[in-house]
């Protein structure tokens, strides 16, 4: 998954290396030049300077194909704008938004926010886990032969852990093509349990609507 | 008719020449001083004003004792996250907001917001909602 995080602080560091552990890909914006070298020196990933209500900033850290936002600053009013215009340039993506005050929440509750968590829901795992169980990724289309390739993953909270393939409600177009596990190695053999951070990789036919 | 306005830019007194012959009662909150804008209306009693430290936490209350708001700050984030204050109390207040960022102006405009930016301030007729 690709996520960009606005707000380069503690808690955005720390969300970001818990993320890249589980093989996301990050991009950091914000204004602080010192902070954005710290980041790259220390875990060595991309920041872009900006307000991250700026569409130029946004289109330059990714916008377009990032799957997640996060609006993590430490004002209300600049993660209220960015997930607005994040949401705007890219009706996909699922935003994510920390809210300072509380008394502030309700306004976070329009289309366009998906999450508005507090603060002791940033820093502890749920975001993480959140993201984690959200992986479902479109990676292959055949309009030839109607069919496409996703990925799905197995989060750490994720109800699939323990169950095999068999367990799992998969529709009749689709089909299993192999198991990735965390470590890299491929699996066959779809007996077998699935583990947090695996990974399936499932072929489905797809069926067209009438009007399509 | 009470009219409010959030912030002091280099639009605010543009909006109040233009909406000062249909009100007496126009308030103008800032969190900053700005001397030159303080000299120039101290003398008018239509306008008072008003100093607020923490601006973000008196919209709603500015709000329900306005007819019209006009959220004229230099700031898009605080403007556009006031608008959003405003109407998600009283859905049918009578609103402007400025925008200084072309991008995000247009992307209020398209959503049908009450939106004016330095690019049209010419265009835009204030007189049908600060008319009693």
């Amino acid at each position: 998954m690709y996520i960009i995080i606005s707000g380069m602080n503690n808690i955005t560091i720390n969300l970001a290396k818990k993320f890249i552990s589980d093989g996301n890909e990050i991009t950091f914006i914000g204004l602080d030049k010192n902070k954005a070298e710290e980041i790259e020196k220390d875990i060595g990933f991309v920041t872009v300077l900006g307000n991250s209500y700026n569409k130029s900033t946004l289109i330059e850290a990714g916008i377009e194909r990032a799957n997640f936002f996060v609006a993590s600053n430490m004002e209300d009013e600049i993660n209220f704008l960015s997930i607005k215009l994040a949401k705007h340039l890219n009706n996909e993506i699922i935003s994510i938004c920390l809210v300072n005050k509380i008394s502030n929440k309700k306004n976070f509750s329009g289309e366009d926010f998906d999450f508005a968590l507090e603060y002791d829901e940033i820093i502890s795992d749920t975001l993480n886990s959140f993201i984690a169980n959200k992986f479902d990724q479109l990676i292959y289309t055949n309009t030839d032969n109607h069919t496409e390739i996703r990925v799905i993953s197995v989060g750490n909270d994720s109800n699939l852990i323990g169950k095999t393939l068999n367990d799992i409600d998969l529709s009749k177009e689709s089909e299993v093509i192999a198991i990735i596990s965390s470590s890299g190695s491929i699996s066959h053999n779809l007996s077998n349990t699935l583990n947090p951070l695996d990974k399936i990789i499932i072929q489905s036919t797809i069926i067209y609507k009438n009007n399509e | 008719m009470n009219i409010s306005i959030l912030g002091i830019s280099y639009i605010t007194e543009y909006v109040i020449e233009k909406i000062i012959n249909y009100s007496d009662n126009i308030k103008v909150f800032s969190e900053k001083n700005d001397y030159n804008f303080e000299n120039k209306y101290k003398s008018n009693k239509s306008i008072n004003i008003l100093k607020q430290n923490t601006l973000e936490d008196q919209v709603e209350k500015i709000s329900k004792s306005s007819d019209v708001i006009f959220l004229l700050s230099e700031s898009d984030p605080f403007n556009s996250f006031s608008y959003e204050k405003i109407i998600n109390n009283e859905p049918n207040k009578k609103i402007i907001m400025y925008l200084n960022d072309k991008d995000i102006y247009e992307m209020y405009k398209e959503k049908n917001y009450s939106v004016i930016t330095y690019l049209d301030l010419e265009n835009y007729d204030f007189s049908y909602l600060v008319k009693e």
